[in-house]
Protein backbone atom coordinates (compact mmCIF):
# COMPACT_ATOMS: atom_id res chain seq x y z
CA UNK A 1 0.00 0.00 0.00
CA UNK A 2 2.50 2.26 1.24
CA UNK A 3 4.41 1.68 -2.29
CA UNK A 4 1.74 2.23 -4.25
CA UNK A 5 1.31 5.95 -2.98
CA UNK A 6 4.63 6.81 -2.97
CA UNK A 7 4.53 5.36 -7.19
CA UNK A 8 1.24 7.19 -7.22
CA UNK A 9 2.39 10.42 -5.74
CA UNK A 10 5.36 11.03 -7.21
CA UNK A 11 3.99 10.29 -11.09
CA UNK A 12 1.08 12.72 -10.27
CA UNK A 13 2.91 15.35 -8.70
CA UNK A 14 5.90 15.26 -11.53
CA UNK A 15 2.82 15.43 -13.71
CA UNK A 16 1.39 18.58 -12.28
CA UNK A 17 4.98 20.53 -12.21
CA UNK A 18 5.15 19.75 -15.91
CA UNK A 19 1.67 20.63 -16.77
CA UNK A 20 2.09 23.55 -14.74
CA UNK A 21 4.71 25.70 -16.60
CA UNK A 22 3.19 24.74 -20.31
CA UNK A 23 -0.02 26.52 -21.71
CA UNK A 24 -2.18 23.58 -20.31
CA UNK A 25 -1.22 24.59 -16.23
CA UNK A 26 -5.15 24.52 -15.66
CA UNK A 27 -4.93 20.96 -16.16
CA UNK A 28 -2.47 20.61 -13.35
CA UNK A 29 -4.79 20.54 -10.76
CA UNK A 30 -5.92 17.61 -11.10
CA UNK A 31 -2.18 15.69 -10.57
CA UNK A 32 -1.99 18.12 -7.71
CA UNK A 33 -5.50 16.78 -5.76
CA UNK A 34 -3.90 13.20 -6.81
CA UNK A 35 -0.95 13.88 -5.50
CA UNK A 36 -2.23 15.11 -2.40
CA UNK A 37 -4.34 12.58 -1.29
CA UNK A 38 -1.13 10.48 -1.93
CA UNK A 39 0.39 12.34 0.45
CA UNK A 40 -2.24 12.32 3.08
CA UNK A 41 -2.47 8.36 2.31
CA UNK A 42 1.11 8.17 2.92
CA UNK A 43 1.20 10.50 6.41
CA UNK A 44 -1.90 7.85 7.69
CA UNK A 45 0.35 5.09 7.15
CA UNK A 46 3.39 6.89 8.90
CA UNK A 47 1.26 7.64 11.32
CA UNK A 48 0.03 3.94 11.84
CA UNK A 49 3.85 2.29 11.32
CA UNK A 50 7.05 3.42 11.33
CA UNK A 51 7.68 4.73 8.15
CA UNK A 52 10.10 7.11 6.73
CA UNK A 53 8.57 10.66 5.54
CA UNK A 54 11.47 11.84 2.90
CA UNK A 55 8.44 10.46 0.51
CA UNK A 56 6.30 12.43 1.61
CA UNK A 57 8.18 15.68 1.68
CA UNK A 58 8.78 15.32 -1.74
CA UNK A 59 5.47 15.02 -2.57
CA UNK A 60 3.96 17.69 -1.11
CA UNK A 61 6.83 19.96 -2.27
CA UNK A 62 6.50 19.32 -5.75
CA UNK A 63 2.78 19.59 -5.72
CA UNK A 64 3.26 23.37 -3.77
CA UNK A 65 5.63 23.87 -6.36
CA UNK A 66 3.22 22.92 -9.10
CA UNK A 67 0.20 24.52 -7.41
CA UNK A 68 1.95 27.71 -7.03
CA UNK A 69 2.72 27.84 -10.90
CA UNK A 70 -0.94 27.22 -11.63
CA UNK A 71 -2.06 30.28 -9.48
CA UNK A 72 0.48 32.49 -10.10
CA UNK A 73 -0.59 32.23 -13.88
CA UNK A 74 -4.36 32.18 -13.52
CA UNK A 75 -3.60 35.41 -11.96
CA UNK A 76 -1.16 37.14 -13.37
CA UNK A 77 -1.09 36.17 -17.17
CA UNK A 78 -3.32 37.77 -19.45
CA UNK A 79 -4.67 36.37 -22.71
CA UNK A 80 -2.60 38.25 -25.31
CA UNK A 81 -2.94 37.94 -28.78
CA UNK A 82 1.08 37.28 -30.39
CA UNK A 83 2.39 38.65 -33.18
CA UNK A 84 0.17 38.88 -36.65
CA UNK A 85 2.48 40.74 -38.73
CA UNK A 86 2.20 37.57 -41.02
CA UNK A 87 -1.65 37.40 -40.97
CA UNK A 88 -2.10 40.70 -41.25
CA UNK A 89 0.32 41.09 -44.51
CA UNK A 90 -1.60 38.16 -46.11
CA UNK A 91 -4.93 40.34 -45.32
CA UNK A 92 -3.87 42.54 -47.55
CA UNK A 93 -2.36 40.93 -50.28
CA UNK A 94 -5.70 38.80 -50.26
CA UNK A 95 -7.65 41.70 -50.31
CA UNK A 96 -5.79 43.05 -53.53
CA UNK A 97 -5.96 39.68 -55.13
CA UNK A 98 -9.71 39.64 -54.50
CA UNK A 99 -10.47 42.50 -55.94
CA UNK A 100 -8.62 41.72 -59.46
CA UNK A 101 -10.26 38.20 -59.09
CA UNK A 102 -13.30 39.69 -58.60
CA UNK A 103 -12.95 41.95 -61.79
CA UNK A 104 -13.34 38.51 -63.86
CA UNK A 105 -16.52 37.25 -62.18
CA UNK A 106 -20.16 38.05 -63.19
CA UNK A 107 -21.88 39.95 -60.56
CA UNK A 108 -25.35 40.64 -60.49
CA UNK A 109 -26.44 42.47 -57.31
CA UNK B 1 -43.23 10.67 -48.79
CA UNK B 2 -46.16 12.94 -47.37
CA UNK B 3 -44.18 13.07 -43.83
CA UNK B 4 -41.33 13.80 -46.32
CA UNK B 5 -42.39 16.11 -47.89
CA UNK B 6 -44.39 18.25 -45.31
CA UNK B 7 -40.65 17.91 -43.65
CA UNK B 8 -38.81 19.59 -46.49
CA UNK B 9 -41.91 22.27 -47.25
CA UNK B 10 -41.07 23.32 -43.51
CA UNK B 11 -37.49 23.26 -43.21
CA UNK B 12 -37.96 26.38 -45.66
CA UNK B 13 -41.03 27.99 -44.93
CA UNK B 14 -40.23 28.24 -40.94
CA UNK B 15 -37.37 31.16 -41.14
CA UNK B 16 -38.49 34.11 -43.28
CA UNK B 17 -35.32 35.40 -45.34
CA UNK B 18 -35.24 39.22 -46.30
CA UNK B 19 -32.78 41.66 -47.61
CA UNK B 20 -29.88 42.53 -45.71
CA UNK B 21 -31.04 44.70 -43.26
CA UNK B 22 -28.69 43.45 -40.42
CA UNK B 23 -25.15 43.58 -41.28
CA UNK B 24 -23.17 47.32 -41.71
CA UNK B 25 -19.88 47.92 -43.02
CA UNK B 26 -17.13 48.05 -40.88
CA UNK B 27 -18.79 46.17 -38.91
CA UNK B 28 -16.38 44.71 -36.09
CA UNK B 29 -17.33 41.58 -33.51
CA UNK B 30 -14.34 40.27 -31.16
CA UNK B 31 -14.84 36.97 -29.84
CA UNK B 32 -12.40 34.63 -27.14
CA UNK B 33 -12.26 30.93 -28.34
CA UNK B 34 -11.84 28.41 -25.22
CA UNK B 35 -11.85 25.04 -25.42
CA UNK B 36 -13.08 22.72 -22.25
CA UNK B 37 -10.35 20.39 -20.59
CA UNK B 38 -11.95 17.85 -18.34
CA UNK B 39 -14.63 20.58 -16.89
CA UNK B 40 -11.72 23.72 -16.85
CA UNK B 41 -12.35 26.48 -19.80
CA UNK B 42 -8.90 27.57 -21.35
CA UNK B 43 -8.78 30.71 -23.27
CA UNK B 44 -6.99 29.85 -27.01
CA UNK B 45 -7.57 32.28 -29.64
CA UNK B 46 -8.85 35.43 -30.62
CA UNK B 47 -11.67 35.56 -33.03
CA UNK B 48 -12.16 38.23 -35.29
CA UNK B 49 -15.50 38.95 -37.84
CA UNK B 50 -15.19 42.07 -39.80
CA UNK B 51 -17.00 44.01 -42.77
CA UNK B 52 -15.64 46.38 -45.04
CA UNK B 53 -16.82 47.50 -48.70
CA UNK B 54 -14.64 46.52 -51.34
CA UNK B 55 -15.20 48.08 -54.86
CA UNK B 56 -14.89 46.61 -58.08
CA UNK B 57 -14.68 48.83 -61.68
CA UNK B 58 -18.16 47.66 -61.97
CA UNK B 59 -19.85 47.10 -58.16
CA UNK B 60 -19.26 47.67 -54.68
CA UNK B 61 -19.34 44.09 -52.49
CA UNK B 62 -19.41 43.54 -48.66
CA UNK B 63 -15.89 41.68 -47.40
CA UNK B 64 -16.92 39.21 -44.55
CA UNK B 65 -13.59 38.42 -42.94
CA UNK B 66 -12.89 36.19 -40.05
CA UNK B 67 -9.75 35.80 -38.42
CA UNK B 68 -8.64 33.55 -35.65
CA UNK B 69 -5.06 34.02 -33.45
CA UNK B 70 -4.06 31.94 -31.26
CA UNK B 71 -2.70 33.48 -27.92
CA UNK B 72 1.07 34.03 -27.07
CA UNK B 73 1.34 31.26 -24.52
CA UNK B 74 -0.22 28.89 -26.90
CA UNK B 75 1.91 29.90 -30.08
CA UNK B 76 4.77 27.77 -29.30
CA UNK B 77 2.71 24.87 -28.41
CA UNK B 78 -0.09 25.22 -31.53
CA UNK B 79 -0.04 28.33 -33.64
CA UNK B 80 -3.08 29.21 -35.46
CA UNK B 81 -3.01 32.02 -37.90
CA UNK B 82 -6.68 31.24 -39.98
CA UNK B 83 -7.94 33.25 -42.22
CA UNK B 84 -11.22 33.26 -43.81
CA UNK B 85 -13.00 36.11 -46.44
CA UNK B 86 -16.51 36.02 -48.69
CA UNK B 87 -17.20 38.32 -50.56
CA UNK B 88 -20.87 39.51 -50.74
CA UNK B 89 -23.61 41.05 -52.38
CA UNK B 90 -24.14 44.03 -49.65
CA UNK B 91 -27.61 43.80 -50.45
CA UNK B 92 -28.60 40.00 -50.79
CA UNK B 93 -25.38 38.85 -49.15
CA UNK B 94 -24.73 35.99 -51.98
CA UNK B 95 -21.05 35.04 -52.18
CA UNK B 96 -19.22 35.52 -55.14
CA UNK B 97 -15.89 34.99 -54.08
CA UNK B 98 -14.74 32.89 -51.08
CA UNK B 99 -11.27 32.41 -49.45
CA UNK B 100 -9.70 30.72 -46.50
CA UNK B 101 -6.00 30.74 -46.03
CA UNK B 102 -5.06 28.41 -43.01
CA UNK B 103 -1.73 28.17 -41.08
CA UNK B 104 -2.37 25.61 -38.08
CA UNK B 105 0.74 24.34 -36.36
CA UNK B 106 2.50 23.95 -39.71
CA UNK B 107 -0.07 22.96 -41.37
CA UNK B 108 -1.24 25.37 -44.22
CA UNK B 109 -4.47 25.20 -46.78
CA UNK B 110 -5.84 27.43 -49.20
CA UNK B 111 -9.45 27.59 -50.89
CA UNK B 112 -10.72 29.42 -52.78
CA UNK B 113 -14.10 29.67 -54.52
CA UNK B 114 -15.27 31.83 -57.67
CA UNK B 115 -19.03 31.14 -57.79
CA UNK B 116 -19.62 31.29 -61.17
CA UNK B 117 -24.12 32.02 -59.98
CA UNK B 118 -25.50 31.86 -63.81
CA UNK B 119 -23.85 28.48 -64.79
CA UNK B 120 -24.61 27.29 -61.05
CA UNK B 121 -21.05 25.92 -60.78
CA UNK B 122 -17.73 27.37 -58.43
CA UNK B 123 -14.00 27.20 -59.45
CA UNK B 124 -12.00 25.90 -56.82
CA UNK B 125 -8.64 26.08 -56.28
CA UNK B 126 -7.17 24.37 -53.15
CA UNK B 127 -3.22 24.61 -52.45
CA UNK B 128 -1.69 22.64 -49.42
CA UNK B 129 2.02 22.36 -48.47
CA UNK B 130 3.90 19.17 -48.82
CA UNK B 131 6.05 17.90 -46.27
CA UNK B 132 9.19 19.21 -48.00
CA UNK B 133 7.59 22.64 -47.98
CA UNK B 134 6.66 22.98 -51.71
CA UNK B 135 2.59 23.73 -52.62
CA UNK B 136 0.90 21.87 -54.59
CA UNK B 137 -2.05 23.03 -56.08
CA UNK B 138 -5.45 21.48 -57.48
CA UNK B 139 -7.95 23.11 -59.65
CA UNK B 140 -11.76 21.89 -59.86
CA UNK B 141 -14.91 22.64 -61.45
CA UNK B 142 -18.03 22.16 -58.94
CA UNK B 143 -21.46 22.06 -59.88
CA UNK B 144 -23.47 23.68 -56.66
CA UNK B 145 -27.43 24.86 -56.01
CA UNK B 146 -28.38 28.03 -57.01
CA UNK B 147 -28.74 29.09 -53.03
CA UNK B 148 -25.33 27.10 -52.33
CA UNK B 149 -23.16 29.55 -49.86
CA UNK B 150 -19.66 29.29 -48.45
CA UNK B 151 -19.06 28.86 -44.34
CA UNK B 152 -18.53 32.37 -43.89
CA UNK B 153 -21.69 33.93 -46.08
CA UNK B 154 -24.26 31.31 -44.38
CA UNK B 155 -22.82 32.44 -41.07
CA UNK B 156 -23.65 35.98 -41.61
CA UNK B 157 -27.25 35.00 -43.73
CA UNK B 158 -28.48 33.30 -40.58
CA UNK B 159 -28.29 36.27 -38.84
CA UNK B 160 -30.46 37.98 -40.97
CA UNK B 161 -33.31 35.48 -41.36
CA UNK B 162 -36.46 36.74 -39.83
CA UNK B 163 -35.78 34.61 -36.33
CA UNK B 164 -38.56 36.59 -34.37
CA UNK B 165 -41.09 34.57 -36.73
CA UNK B 166 -40.11 31.30 -36.34
CA UNK B 167 -42.10 29.00 -33.43
CA UNK B 168 -39.52 26.95 -30.86
CA UNK B 169 -38.54 23.45 -32.45
CA UNK B 170 -38.40 25.32 -36.23
CA UNK B 171 -35.84 24.66 -38.37
CA UNK B 172 -34.62 25.84 -41.52
CA UNK B 173 -31.63 24.04 -43.87
CA UNK B 174 -28.76 25.73 -45.89
CA UNK B 175 -26.90 24.57 -48.48
CA UNK B 176 -22.42 25.19 -47.72
CA UNK B 177 -19.60 24.20 -49.63
CA UNK B 178 -16.83 23.51 -47.75
CA UNK B 179 -13.64 21.53 -48.80
CA UNK B 180 -15.29 21.06 -51.96
CA UNK B 181 -18.19 19.53 -50.98
CA UNK B 182 -21.63 20.51 -50.75
CA UNK B 183 -23.59 19.73 -47.26
CA UNK B 184 -26.29 20.92 -45.30
CA UNK B 185 -26.27 23.02 -42.30
CA UNK B 186 -29.77 23.39 -40.37
CA UNK B 187 -30.58 25.80 -37.74
CA UNK B 188 -33.33 24.97 -35.33
CA UNK B 189 -35.06 27.60 -32.93
CA UNK B 190 -34.60 26.40 -29.32
CA UNK B 191 -36.52 29.30 -28.09
CA UNK B 192 -34.95 32.63 -26.01
CA UNK B 193 -32.62 33.19 -23.04
CA UNK B 194 -31.53 35.63 -20.96
CA UNK B 195 -27.81 35.72 -20.78
CA UNK B 196 -24.99 37.56 -19.29
CA UNK B 197 -22.39 38.69 -21.82
CA UNK B 198 -19.30 41.28 -22.26
CA UNK B 199 -22.01 43.54 -23.75
CA UNK B 200 -24.35 43.65 -21.28
CA UNK B 201 -26.89 41.35 -20.14
CA UNK B 202 -28.80 40.56 -23.39
CA UNK B 203 -32.34 38.45 -24.29
CA UNK B 204 -31.20 36.24 -26.98
CA UNK B 205 -32.14 33.94 -29.76
CA UNK B 206 -30.90 30.47 -28.83
CA UNK B 207 -30.21 28.26 -32.03
CA UNK B 208 -29.08 24.87 -32.76
CA UNK B 209 -26.41 23.93 -35.94
CA UNK B 210 -26.10 20.75 -37.21
CA UNK B 211 -24.36 19.31 -40.00
CA UNK B 212 -26.32 16.68 -42.01
CA UNK B 213 -24.74 13.75 -42.60
CA UNK B 214 -21.29 14.82 -40.56
CA UNK B 215 -19.01 14.42 -37.89
CA UNK B 216 -17.98 17.37 -38.19
CA UNK B 217 -21.01 19.10 -35.79
CA UNK B 218 -21.64 16.38 -33.75
CA UNK B 219 -24.62 15.52 -31.49
CA UNK B 220 -28.28 16.80 -30.82
CA UNK B 221 -28.46 20.33 -30.16
CA UNK B 222 -24.59 20.23 -28.49
CA UNK B 223 -23.72 23.07 -30.80
CA UNK B 224 -25.29 26.39 -29.98
CA UNK B 225 -25.42 29.79 -30.76
CA UNK B 226 -27.15 32.58 -29.05
CA UNK B 227 -27.88 35.94 -31.27
CA UNK B 228 -29.23 39.02 -29.58
CA UNK B 229 -32.91 39.05 -30.02
CA UNK B 230 -32.39 42.78 -31.28
CA UNK B 231 -32.33 44.37 -34.63
CA UNK B 232 -28.40 43.19 -35.00
CA UNK B 233 -28.73 39.89 -33.93
CA UNK B 234 -25.24 39.90 -32.80
CA UNK B 235 -23.80 36.43 -31.83
CA UNK B 236 -22.88 36.70 -28.35
CA UNK B 237 -22.29 33.04 -27.07
CA UNK B 238 -21.69 29.91 -29.18
CA UNK B 239 -20.98 25.93 -27.45
CA UNK B 240 -19.60 23.66 -30.26
CA UNK B 241 -18.78 19.74 -29.65
CA UNK B 242 -16.20 18.65 -31.73
CA UNK B 243 -15.22 15.22 -32.51
CA UNK B 244 -11.74 16.39 -30.15
CA UNK B 245 -13.50 17.71 -27.45
CA UNK B 246 -15.60 20.78 -26.92
CA UNK B 247 -15.79 24.23 -26.56
CA UNK B 248 -17.07 27.87 -26.39
CA UNK B 249 -16.74 31.59 -28.52
CA UNK B 250 -17.29 34.35 -25.96
CA UNK B 251 -18.11 38.15 -26.99
CA UNK B 252 -15.49 40.56 -26.41
CA UNK B 253 -16.38 43.59 -28.20
CA UNK B 254 -18.95 44.40 -30.81
CA UNK B 255 -18.81 47.74 -32.55
CA UNK B 256 -20.01 49.36 -35.98
CA UNK B 257 -23.55 47.89 -35.81
CA UNK B 258 -26.03 49.02 -38.02
CA UNK B 259 -29.01 49.09 -35.75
Amino acid sequence: MKNVFVIFGFISSILAVILSITPLYKLALFPVIIAFLCGLGLVFLSRKKQIKTKAIQYIFLLSIIALSFTIYKSIFQKAEVGNTEELEKRDESSEEEAIKELEDIEIDI
Amino acid sequence: MKHLLLFVISLISFFGYSQNNTIAFGEKLVFTASYNMSGLLTDIAEVKMETSKISTSSSTLMRLKCTAATYSNFDSFFKVRDLYESYVSPKSLTPYLYKRDINEGGYYKFMQYKYRRKAKSVESIKKKRRSDGTIWEEKKQISIGSNTKDLVATLYTLRNLDIHKANVGDASSFKVLFDNQESTVVFKYLGKETISTAIGRKECYKIAISLRDSDVLKGNNSNIIWLTADANKVPVFAKFKIPVGNGELKIKSATGLKN
